[in-house]
């Protein structure tokens, strides 16, 4: 049995935006409105980017480095 | 079973969700983290602390019970952690009010945190592989009240 979608569901990203990160593996992205505004090596750097562009606090994801695994 | 749609994005098999980090002074941002249940606690990347202005060298290592500093285990060998008092909210949820930080790419939602708040299942082999997340309890209450499929 399914239950019908809850409105607590989400998604952190498009499907558009997830190729777009593949774009810049091993950077620190900074993403509003589900758009990618700011691309940096550390997440200082993009924030700082994102704020010099005008835009207001920004959702930070690190895009792992391809081939790089990662085990914690 | 009943089943719940899921409640994060998989990014290949990395289950990902936005929480806030948040440290003395309310200073915070919002990043990804990613539910992590091989980690044994919430970890936050050090560049995250960084740009929150923390002072890494001030923090202090987290000790054991033999009274010597604990440290990370990862695939290249250990690595040092520090302890770090904040927290780390998701939704409405603090999921710890202290955490790990070290220097990973990821906020790692860990076992001792989030995993006993929450009841997480993952189904990769799905047609449309999804996680679900439910407050612990939730997830056997649905089981208990699920029909019989026979």
């Amino acid at each position: 049995m399914t239950l019908p979608a809850q409105d607590s569901i989400e998604r952190v990203f498009s499907e558009k935006v997830e190729h777009q990160l593949l774009e810049h593996p091993g950077k620190w992205v900074g993403l509003y409105n589900d758009e990618i505004v700011a691309v940096g090596n550390s997440p200082a750097e993009t924030l700082s980017l994102a704020r010099k562009a005008g835009y207001p606090p920004v959702l930070l994801h690190h895009v792992p480095e391809q081939g790089k695994a990662y085990f914690f | 079973m009943v089943r719940v749609p899921g409640t994060a994005t998989l990014i290949g098999h990395s289950p990902l969700v936005k929480v806030d980090v948040v440290v003395a002074n309310d200073r915070r941002l919002q990043a990804t983290a990613m539910l992590d249940s091989g980690a044994d606690r919430t970890v936050v990347p050090l560049q995250i602390l960084e740009a929150l202005g923390v002072d890494y060298d001030k923090l202090k290592m987290p000790v054991g019970g033999n009274g010597e500093p604990i440290r990370g285990q990862g695939a290249d060998g250990d690595f040092e952690i520090r302890t770090c008092r904040g927290k780390v909210r998701w939704r409405t949820t603090t999921i710890c009010t202290e955490f790990w930080v070290a220097n990973c790419g990821f906020v790692l939602l860990g076992r001792d945190d989030f995993f006993k708040k929450f009841d997480v299942i993952f189904d990769w082999s799905a047609p449309e592989p999804y996680v679900d997340i439910e407050p612990a309890g939730t997830m056997r209450a649905l089981a208990v009240f699920a029909p019989d499929p026979d």
